[in-house]
């Protein structure tokens, strides 16, 4: 599951509902949840199955919606080898983002992981934290897509454990009135297996 | 999974049975002169478009009046609203004024139902696809071209008091031709989703409101049109095949 994806999916939800309105979305809900027991949350986090349902209802021209619905929610201003500059605009995806970076423990393990990835017991003890709240927080901070798992590591004990990193390296808030956009730099590899990112460029 | 022969099998029956149903009422008036079916005749067709706005403006506020479907669909209700208000004063015309001539307040309101049906159209085909394929853009100019080129050569050969009747009753072929050449297009984007049924559906009862169209303006054109005009059926069956296309598409999605 892409950082990238997993970040934009409450975006695709509500454009979802904002485009087709709340009977065709609750259909595609029920659909995703037949045929992969999941949310529709977790299918745009993982979109290839969300993609398969949209199909199962608009066929061939699906990509066509995934792209406009993707376009709503973040465009790519610049992008180079290394990194990309990019603009969330969807107010509702970067309100989420805004929370996270607004709670002070979740800044203080971002802060942690921005140059140097760690594995989250690392992560943990660095912190110098509260161990259960942070981990949750952690976990909470992957399942939103603000870290991005870029390889393994060993623990102390021998295992072999997800080493994560921040997928943005530099994040600017933009508050307008009520609206938030963000303009984030992100690692461009982060980007290369994004469903949104290719969904965007591929048309 | 229904395939897309089944699905057309499945999909034809209900607007057939209203056509049909339509038609022996029609006929049942020609053959026994007796049951006088004008004022049926006036009612259904001021009522028919009421039945398609209702029904749309139900639908939009199912889909909680969103962008694509909330908001073609409210367009095709305006539509019909219109569409409505225009018969209204047609008859309003016809039978309280004993106006025999043109109607113009009328036709203006009858006019305008188009350009909200095409809207609809428009609104559905450009979320849905960002460029229209070569053989749909021809499609676009060609249904209308055969359409009009078709109904000027056979009225050509007519005679006509007033040439100016000719233009006047064109206007109203050439907008429902383009409505036929868009639900057309529309049919050829939809057919594998999950929307086929409610788009071939509309499509037929598309297709049969342009043939009625285009019987009344010849008839007009000729000064022949009268209640027992078989336009009528169309013009009645038309709108009621569409609510059927509407109770598809949002049952489809």
């Amino acid at each position: 599951m892409n950082a990238l994806d997993r970040i934009v999916a409450k975006g695709v939800r509500s454009m979802l509902e904002e485009d087709l309105g709340k009977t065709t979305y609750k259909k595609i809900e029920k659909e995703v949840y037949d045929v992969y027991g999941i949310s529709v949350l977790e299918a745009v986090s993982d979109f290839s199955k969300l993609d398969l349902v949209l199909r199962k209802f608009f066929g061939k021209h699906t990509s066509n919606i995934e792209s406009k619905i993707f376009k709503k929610i973040l465009s790519v201003e610049q992008s180079t080898k290394n990194e990309s500059i990019i603009t969330i605009k969807d107010p509702g995806v970067a309100k989420t983002v805004f929370e996270a970076y607004g709670d002070p423990a979740k800044k203080t393990i971002l802060d942690l992981l921005l140059y140097e990835s760690k594995s989250i017991p690392e992560a943990i003890a660095k912190s110098k934290l509260p161990k259960a709240s942070t981990y949750n927080r952690i976990k909470e901070l992957i399942g939103d897509g603000l870290l991005t798992m870029v390889g393994f590591t060993n623990a102390s004990d021998g295992r072999k454990v997800n080493e994560y990193s921040t997928t943005f390296n530099k994040t600017v808030f933009e508050i307008q009135d009520e609206n938030i956009s963000i303009n984030a730099n992100v690692n461009s590899r982060f980007l290369k297996d994004s469903f949104a990112y290719n969904s965007i460029y591929s048309l | 999974m229904l395939t897309f022969s089944n699905e057309l099998k499945n999909s034809y029956k209900i607007p057939a049975l209203i056509f049909a149903a339509i038609t022996v009422i029609y006929l049942a008036g020609i053959v026994y002169p007796s049951l006088d079916l004008s004022l049926l005749t006036r009612v259904a067709i001021v009522v028919a478009p009421v039945a398609v706005s209702v029904s749309c403006f139900l639908i939009s506020k199912n889909y909680n009046h969103s962008k694509v479907f909330g908001k073609s669909y409210f367009l095709l209700g305006l539509g019909h609203l219109v569409t409505f208000s225009g018969e209204l004063v047609f008859f309003h015309y016809v039978d309280s004024l004993h106006f025999l001539e043109y109607t113009p307040v009328g036709d203006v309101l009858i006019f305008s139902g188009y350009p909200f049906t095409m809207a609809h159209i428009i609104i559905n085909v450009r979320y849905f696809v960002e460029k229209l394929e070569n053989f749909q853009k021809i499609m676009l100019v060609i249904i209308p071209g055969i359409i009009l080129l078709g109904y000027s050569a056979v009225l050509m050969g007519s005679s006509f008091e007033d040439p100016g009747d000719f233009y006047y009753y064109l206007s109203f072929v050439t907008a429902s031709s383009i409505v036929l050449g868009l639900a057309t297009v529309a049919f050829t984007l939809f057919r594998q989703t999950a929307l086929f049924t409610a788009w071939f559906v509309l499509l037929i009862g598309i297709t049969i409101g342009t043939i009625g169209d285009v019987l009344y303006n010849y008839a007009s054109t000729l000064g022949v049109y009268s209640f027992g005009d078989f336009s009528n059926v169309l013009w009645i069956a038309s709108p009621l095949i569409m609510v059927y296309a509407l109770y598809r598409h949002q049952k489809s999605i």
